[in-house]
């Protein structure tokens, strides 16, 4: 009778310790260094072109339908939990100009799903229902039951790719996280990664459109390794004679850039940079001068949407992100990159798009081979 | 099947999943260790535990329990009050208030830490509680608890609902600071397995009917196993399965538990 009861105590006391060790969701979601993206479809489908000879490739930032409202991260603000109806405002504005544009395939950055901040609205399902795009990729870049910090709360955000064809793979392939972070810090913060679908396009055995969004604050070399590996994707590809689209926020200046530090634009009223007793001198994600060569290799061996050559002559006219609201567009961090040449002329910058993001959208078309 | 279907089927199998094993030890009686039954501490027992109240046995019919972890920042003071034993069966109310503001405007800051946005203003916030038990003895070595609760919250101002927390156990148990009121059923048993080991498995349905149908109710079950040491000590390991209606949506929560608990008698009067 005493061994019986023993037994029980034990089998209860191990499936306990079991329970507790596979059963329990982790607060902050970690990543294997390859994974399967989450697949959407949009609720109605629209009839997508059969044999199109050139497709329309864009890629944006939407800020996770935050538009124009001050966000206490990344805008001098303080909101941080927005209502329904202001992401619901800008999340239209954003249906709105993708409907007038009409891209083929459009690749997005900060784009949440069931976030918090943004009413939960899965703005990937939301932007299928409301678009011409059919289907969807998404990836996570930052997933957490709750960010314990300004509120943030619950947190789903991440890099997707809408397609009028069906998407019939999408790889998360893992970024190196930052390595100027401390532990805690690094725990809770973004998880950046490529995004890699391979899309049924009409006449094309194979095709991928790529999506990146790299490292918008390091102060080491994350953002160059992030670079590094994207390229070697590219060059993966390439190797394979596989056509593809490529793009995304890559939080990098042209090599040709003339203004590389933005600090004294992007402070807050109450930070100091630049002199002789500010620690540290520069802030953090705004000064460009020691990686103004890192995007040098993706400009030498690929073949960029708005040519170097071109964002010299006019760089005004490509810039495609601000951090001040009241002052125009100044700096070009958004790119599209392919192997097979984009159609001359065909890029535009939307920057009249800019109520609806701190980022305009780039846009091109690319000619399908045959 | 209705959204009420699967938390009830829940409630069902552990409550009717009785061991019918022997007390043998530790049969300390069921006024110790009586936290969640209509059982009051023995007059001037004392009981704490790292993450439950402390306890004080007032008298043969009431004790008093704050949780002193939070005291300081959320002052709360509750009164439990035997009311009658009749043929082993034991009834009991408990009574209480507590005062979350301070807690909220804590957590409502910037940086780390910041569980609330600080965008938002918290008003002041009275929380009453209000909760019968009814406790009888199963196979002699058992202790089955029933128990009905309504609580409500009284406030200066309108509170905004985005500085909801959205996790397990926090976020079902602050609803009545934005759904005005709620009600809570539940059962409890309790018992011997053998030697110094004992468990306690519960089941608690949450339901605020002011709130919206798809934010409306929760369920808990809680599996423990204790070890008790002696009348002074004893250490608890189990589980937290949680089920609740979440902004987000629902979702199922799996958490361990771990607590150690003290008791003393106080020496006099």
């Amino acid at each position: 009778m005493v061994t019986k009861s023993k037994k029980k105590c034990c089998l209860f006391l191990s499936l306990l310790l079991i329970l507790h060790f596979i059963s329990c969701e982790p607060l902050v979601t970690q990543f294997e260094d390859l994974e399967d993206g989450h697949m959407y479809t949009a609720r109605s489908l629209t009839s997508a072109p059969t044999s199109p000879d050139t497709i329309c490739v864009m890629t944006w930032n939407i800020r996770f339908g935050a538009g124009l409202i001050p966000w206490f991260g990344d805008s001098k603000g303080s909101r941080v939990i927005l209502t329904e109806s202001e992401v619901f405002h800008n999340m239209n504005g954003i249906a709105a100009k993708l409907q007038s544009v009409q891209p083929d395939i459009l690749l997005l950055q900060e784009v949440d799903i069931q976030s918090k901040r943004t009413a939960y609205i899965d703005q990937v399902q939301w932007l299928l229902d409301h678009t011409h795009f059919n289907y969807g990729a998404y990836a996570a870049v930052w997933k957490a039951q709750v960010i314990p910090s300004d509120g943030l709360g619950r947190m789903d955000m991440g890099t997707a790719v809408l397609s009028r064809w069906p998407i019939t793979k999408a790889e998360r392939i893992a970024l190196p996280l930052r390595g100027d972070q401390d532990a805690l810090t690094k725990h809770f913060y973004l998880r950046r990664n490529i995004l890699k679908t391979k899309i049924a396009l009409p006449g094309l055995e194979d095709f991928y459109a790529i999506n990146i969004h790299t490292s918008a604050f390091s102060t080491d070399d994350t953002k160059k390794q992030q670079l590094d590996i994207f390229k070697s994707k590219l060059d993966e590809l390439v190797a394979r004679n596989i056509p593809f689209v490529a793009g995304g926020d890559l939080n990098s200046l042209p090599p040709n850039a003339t203004v590389l530090d933005y600090c004294m634009i992007d402070k807050r009223d109450d930070e100091s940079f630049h002199g002789p007793d500010d620690d540290p001198q520069h802030k953090e994600g705004s000064w460009f001068g020691p990686e103004i060569t890192w995007l040098q290799d993706l400009y030498d061996n690929y073949v960029a949407a708005i040519p170097l050559d071109e964002y010299g002559a006019n760089e005004s006219h490509y810039f495609s992100h601000t951090t001040d609201w009241t002052a125009p567009y100044d700096r070009k961090l958004d790119y599209l990159f392919a192997k097979i040449p984009w159609i001359v002329g065909s890029d535009s910058t939307h920057q009249d798009a800019r109520q609806w993001s701190d980022h305009a959208p780039v846009s091109a078309r690319w000619e399908v081979p045959k | 099947m209705n959204k009420f279907t699967m938390p009830l089927c829940a409630l069902l199998v552990f409550s009717i999943n009785l061991s019918g094993q022997s007390l043998d030890v530790i049969n300390l009686g069921w006024q110790n260790w009586s936290i969640g039954t209509a059982q009051v501490l023995p007059q001037q027992r004392v009981e704490i535990g790292v993450f439950q109240p402390l306890r004080y046995g007032y008298s043969e019919k009431m004790e008093f329990s704050v949780h002193p972890l939070l005291f300081f920042v959320a002052p709360n003071f509750d009164i439990k009050r035997k009311h009658a034993e009749i043929g082993g069966i034991s009834l009991a109310s408990l009574h209480g208030l507590s005062y979350p503001t301070w807690l909220m405007r804590l957590l409502a800051r910037e940086g780390i830490g910041g569980l609330i946005s600080p965008e938002f203003n918290i008003p002041h916030i009275i929380s009453v509680q209000n909760e019968l038990f009814v406790s009888g003895e199963l196979l002699s070595s058992h202790l089955l608890t029933g128990i009905l609760a309504f609580n409500f919250a009284v406030k200066s101002g309108p509170l905004d609902p985005r500085t909801t927390i959205d996790l397990p156990v926090v976020y079902i148990r602050s609803g009545v600071y934005y759904h005005d009121y709620g009600m809570r059923a539940g059962v409890d048993i309790k018992g011997a397995l053998a030697w110094r080991w004992s468990y306690v498995l519960d089941g608690m349905f949450f339901y605020y009917p002011k709130a919206e149908s798809d934010i409306n109710m929760a369920f808990e079950h809680k599996g423990l196993l204790y070890w008790t040491k002696s009348r002074s000590f004893q250490i608890c390991l189990g589980y937290l399965l949680s089920y609740g209606e979440y902004p987000f949506g629902t979702q199922w929560h799996l958490l361990p538990l771990v607590d150690m608990q003290w008791g003393w008698t106080r020496k006099g009067r």
